[in-house]
């Protein structure tokens, strides 16, 4: 029997989510500053997370915006059954993907190359300033290009394991999957990374 | 080329993760060593993380979050912006919408004609201001000060109804003293009765013992009788005690 992680807490109350609870109290009475707090708290982590979901930064503050006004405005829903930031990255993945849905942000593929046999860019060049081509080695562009190529399902797992370095019961109580199930994606991402890696590096 | 599937998938990622217990993670590092296939993916898996920890973010732009605000703030800040003068405007005009409603619910009937001003509380016109209607000969005068003009018979017709008022003001004075004087005679009058009663009972026990210490016999409806015509005059009783 899988392990659904919905209802798992992680041992008791850790003083960081008592301090999340405490201003939600704050705004949910009306003090709307308290929220902005939260917000500062947690942008850094849903920032991220958008961005390497969605590959732009102009996508992924846009995303980060309309999370945290979902958020504001469904806060009277959260109950403190789970954490405020597996509730909060619930909300960052679904703007994340409501995003690819609708404006097609970035093209998926797992096939490595197109109809001709050549290598197929599947990151919109011209949305990467250049002043972030200059941040961004060469690698980082490696991985950046391999991250997209994954279809968002998978994408996500790898991400919030690899990156927000969330263990597998936070990863399935955000997304409300049984643990087999975050693990064989996770599994199968890997090793679309690994040939989509290895492809990369043989073409340059 | 795909690796033979072990069955050791969930297991290698755990080990991978640190997310294995020690009893798991023997029981793996046991099977790496019987199964290239598991030691060969471990290896590659842990060269494609190596790769993503490259892509690091290296500044987090500040989210604005601009939230909704209530109502009352939206007030608050919107009244906190207005000048001085209109405050005082605003809350002048408040006031007077204020007393409009009142004027409505008491059934206040407030009416701008050619007549003049006219209000009126329920059915009865209490006040009436009418605006000259005479045509002046000065054409300096302002429509603003005719406004304002009251003319003669409307002056002396104001000073009648208010001395009619103050007479029936002293009208009803009146009669609340006159009220008081009678419940004060009235009051007496019944003292004074009472009084007599008083007196008249304790006159009649007294005549009864002074029969009854003389003796007298009689016969019961005898004594009855003598005692009814006692209590019915003293003035009488008296004679007859006398003429005993």
């Amino acid at each position: 029997m899988s392990l659904m992680a919905e209802s798992v807490r992680q041992g008791p109350e850790t003083e960081s989510e008592s301090s999340d609870n405490r201003l939600i109290a704050r705004t949910l009475a009306g003090e709307t500053e308290a929220f902005s707090v939260l917000v500062k708290r947690w942008e850094r982590p849903i920032y991220s997370l958008a961005l390497r979901m969605l590959g732009k930064d102009e996508d992924a503050r846009d995303a980060c915006q309309e999370a945290f006004i979902a958020a504001f405005r469904n806060l009277s829903k959260f109950r403190g059954d789970a954490k405020f930031s597996s509730w909060m990255y619930r909300i960052a993945l679904n703007a994340c993907h409501t995003r690819l849905r609708n404006a097609g942000i970035v093209k998926y593929s797992l096939d490595e190359t197109d109809e001709n046999g050549r290598q197929k860019d599947v990151v919109d060049k011209s949305a990467v300033s250049l002043s972030e081509q200059m941040q961004l080695d060469e690698r980082t562009q490696f991985v950046r290009r391999a991250l997209q190529a994954l279809p968002p399902e998978m994408r996500q797992v790898i991400v919030m394991k690899e990156y927000e370095e969330m263990t597998f019961v936070e990863i399935a109580e955000i997304l409300h999957l049984p643990i087999s199930t975050v693990k064989s994606r996770l599994y199968t991402g890997l090793q679309h990374l690994r040939l989509r890696l290895e492809h990369l590096r043989d073409a340059m | 080329m795909r690796e033979k599937d072990c069955g050791k998938k969930e297991l290698l990622l755990s080990y991978l993760y640190d997310e294995a217990n020690q009893h798991e993670r023997a029981d793996f590092a046991a099977h790496l060593t019987a199964c290239s296939s598991c030691d060969r993916e471990l290896q590659a898996f842990q060269g494609v993380r190596q790769e993503l920890s490259t892509w690091q973010i290296p500044f987090v732009p500040h989210i604005e979050v601009i939230t909704p605000r209530s109502a009352t703030d939206a007030l608050r800040e919107f009244f906190s912006l207005l000048p001085g003068w209109f405050k005082v405007t605003s809350g002048l005009a408040v006031a007077a919408a204020a007393a409009l409603v009142v004027f409505a619910i008491s059934g206040t009937q407030i009416k701008f004609g050619q007549e003049g001003f006219t209000a009126q509380v329920g059915v009865k016109e209490i006040a009436q201001t009418q605006i000259v209607k005479e045509p002046t000969t000065s054409t300096l005068v302002t429509p603003s000060l005719a406004a304002n003009t009251i003319s003669r018979a409307e002056a002396e017709k104001m000073i009648q109804v208010a001395v009619a008022q103050a007479q029936a003001q002293t009208q009803a004075q009146a009669h609340t003293q006159f009220a008081t004087l009678e419940a004060k005679l009235n009051s007496a009058h019944q003292a004074r009765l009472t009084s007599a009663t008083m007196r008249l009972q304790q006159q009649h026990q007294k005549n009864l013992n002074a029969v009854l210490a003389e003796g007298r016999r009689g016969t019961l409806t005898e004594w009855l009788f003598a005692s009814a015509e006692t209590g019915t005059e003293n003035q009488e009783q008296k004679g007859n005690e006398n003429n005993n």
